[in-house]
C-alpha cells in the first residue's frame, strides 16, 4: 500500500541542502513537516500513486512517461536514495513548466488513463469511487502547482514507503 | 491593498439615505449611490495604493476609516463617520508630522514579496511581483487626507470610507508600464475564493421543481443567475460547475435524475486555479 504523499513548496532561494545527501534531505523535509504550514503544502493521501501512473506511462517507474506531466509526482530530481522514503525535488522553472502542462489536463483524458491502468499492472481499485477519489486529489494537486508557480516557489514531493 | 480607496464628504441628507437603504437591505442601491458620489463629488480623496501603509501607520494612533457600516455585502467596505468622528480624525491628522510618519512607515513596512518572476510558457501567463508605494507618495496622500478631514470638519460633514473589502479582493485589469493590458491579482488567500453562504440561500435543498437543464437555462430557473464553467462526471453522475458574476468562487451541482441533486462548494484552492484559467492577460501577483 502506498504511503501518504505530500508536496511542500519553499522559496526559490532555499533547498540547496537537498543535494547534500540523504541525511541532509531528510533533515530539510523533516523541517517542512515539523512546520506543517498548510498554506504551503498539499497532500495527495494515497492517490499520488494512481495520479503519477495516469500522468506518466501507467507504471510507477521514475523515468516512465513524458516530461513535464510525469514530473508532478515522481519525475523530479531524486534527492533521497534510501528505500524508506521518496523525496523528489523540483526547481521553480520545473514547477512552472509542470503547472502549465497540468492546466491542460481534462477529466475525460485523465479518466481514460485511469481506467486503463490495470493493463499496465496496476493492482489498486479502478472503479468509479476510486476514480472520484483520485481525480479529487489530482484537482487539488494541480491547483497547488499553479499557486506555487505563481509564487515562484520550488517543490519537494515526499511519501513514506 | 492596491485597490481604489476613497474618503468622501457627505451631507446629512445623503448619510440618512444610505442608512435607510442599508437598514432596508437595499445594499445594491447603497453601492450604486456611493459609486455615483465617488465618480462625481469634488469633496473626496483617493489614496488607493498609499492607503494600506497609511492605515498601518495610524494603527494605535487614530483610526480614520472605522465608522458605522452602511453596506452588508462582503465585496466592499462602506462605513460612515459622523461629524463628531470627523472632527476627532481631523484633529488627530493635524498633529501628524512627516518625521513621525516616516518613523512609523519604516518600522511597519512589510518584508519584500519573495516571489520572483515566473514566466509560464502558456496560459494563464507570467506572474510578477507588484509595486509598493514609496514614502513620498504616502506622505503626500496623508497630507491630502488631513486637508480633506479639516474641510469636512469645518463644514460639519459626514465622511464615507469606501473601498473593496480586504477580505474579498477581486482582480483588476490595468495598463502596465509597457503599455500592454495586464491583470493584477492578489496572492492566493482561501477567503477570496470561498463560497459566500448568502449566495446559496435561494438554492433548493431538495431537488427543485423543474428539470435540471431548465433550472440552468430558463430566466426564472433557480440556477439562471449562475454561469456554467464546466461539466464533469462524479459518482457516475453528471455535475455542473458554476460561478456567479462579480465573484471567484464556484459550486458543483449534481444532476440527479434530471433534478437538482447535491450542491457542493468547490475547494478555494481549486477555485483559484479556475479563476486563473480565466485570466486572458499576463498576471501581476500582488503581495
Amino acid at each position: 500500500m502506498a504511503g501518504l504523499g505530500v508536496h511542500f513548496s519553499f522559496p526559490a532561494g532555499r533547498g540547496g541542502q537537498l543535494r547534500d545527501g540523504d541525511q541532509a534531505s531528510l533533515a530539510f523535509v523533516g523541517e517542512l513537516k515539523e512546520r506543517w504550514d498548510a498554506y504551503y503544502l498539499q497532500q495527495t493521501d494515497q492517490a499520488w500513486d494512481a495520479i503519477h501512473r495516469c500522468l506518466a506511462d501507467g507504471t510507477l517507474a521514475w523515468a516512465g512517461g513524458d516530461w513535464p506531466l510525469n514530473g508532478a509526482i515522481l519525475g523530479g530530481e531524486p534527492v533521497y536514495l534510501g528505500r524508506d522514503h521518496i523525496i523528489m525535488f523540483l526547481d521553480d522553472h520545473d514547477v512552472a513548466e509542470i503547472a502549465a502542462a497540468l492546466d491542460e489536463v481534462t477529466q475525460p483524458w485523465f479518466r481514460a488513463r485511469f481506467f486503463d491502468l490495470p493493463a499496465h499492472g496496476y493492482q489498486g481499485r479502478t472503479d468509479e469511487a476510486a476514480f472520484d477519489y483520485t481525480w479529487g486529489w489530482f484537482e487539488l494537486m494541480r491547483a497547488f502547482f499553479r499557486k506555487s508557480a505563481d509564487e515562484g516557489r520550488r517543490l519537494v514531493f515526499t511519501a513514506d514507503q | 491593498m492596491g485597490y481604489p480607496v476613497t474618503h468622501l464628504a457627505l451631507t446629512g441628507e445623503d448619510a440618512s439615505l444610505l442608512r435607510r437603504w442599508h437598514a432596508a437591505g437595499e445594499d445594491a442601491a447603497v453601492l450604486a449611490r456611493v459609486r455615483e458620489l465617488a465618480a462625481s463629488s469634488a469633496a473626496r480623496v483617493s489614496t488607493d495604493q498609499a492607503w494600506e501603509p497609511i492605515r498601518r501607520c495610524l494603527v494605535g494612533y487614530h483610526p480614520i476609516s472605522d465608522g458605522e457600516p452602511v453596506f452588508g455585502r462582503r465585496d466592499y467596505i462602506i462605513e460612515l463617520l459622523d461629524p463628531g468622528a470627523v472632527a476627532a480624525a481631523a484633529a488627530a491628522l493635524a498633529e501628524v508630522s512627516q518625521e513621525w510618519l516616516r518613523e512609523r512607515f519604516e518600522s511597519r513596512s512589510p518584508r519584500p514579496n519573495p516571489g520572483p518572476v515566473n514566466p509560464g510558457p502558456v496560459n494563464p501567463g507570467p506572474v510578477e511581483p507588484g509595486p509598493s508605494a514609496d514614502f513620498g507618495a504616502v506622505w503626500e496622500c496623508l497630507a491630502r487626507l488631513a486637508g480633506f478631514f479639516a474641510r469636512a470638519s469645518r463644514t460639519q460633514r459626514y465622511v464615507l470610507f469606501f473601498t473593496a473589502s480586504r477580505y474579498w479582493r477581486p482582480p483588476r485589469r490595468e495598463t502596465g508600464p509597457d503599455g500592454r493590458t495586464r491583470v493584477v491579482r492578489p496572492a492566493y488567500r482561501p477567503q477570496d475564493y470561498t463560497v459566500d453562504p448568502n449566495s446559496l440561500r435561494s438554492l433548493p435543498a431538495g431537488g427543485g421543481s423543474w428539470p435540471f437543464e431548465a433550472e440552468l437555462a430558463e430566466r426564472d430557473g433557480v440556477l439562471y443567475s449562475w454561469t456554467e464553467v464546466g461539466r464533469f462526471v462524479r459518482g457516475g453522475r453528471t455535475w455542473v460547475r458554476l460561478t456567479i458574476s462579480d465573484s471567484e468562487y464556484y459550486i458543483d451541482v449534481e444532476n440527479a435524475d434530471d433534478r437538482i441533486g447535491r450542491i457542493e462548494c468547490v475547494d478555494p484552492l481549486v477555485a483559484y486555479w479556475l479563476a486563473r484559467r480565466t485570466d486572458k492577460y499576463p498576471v501581476v501577483l500582488e503581495p
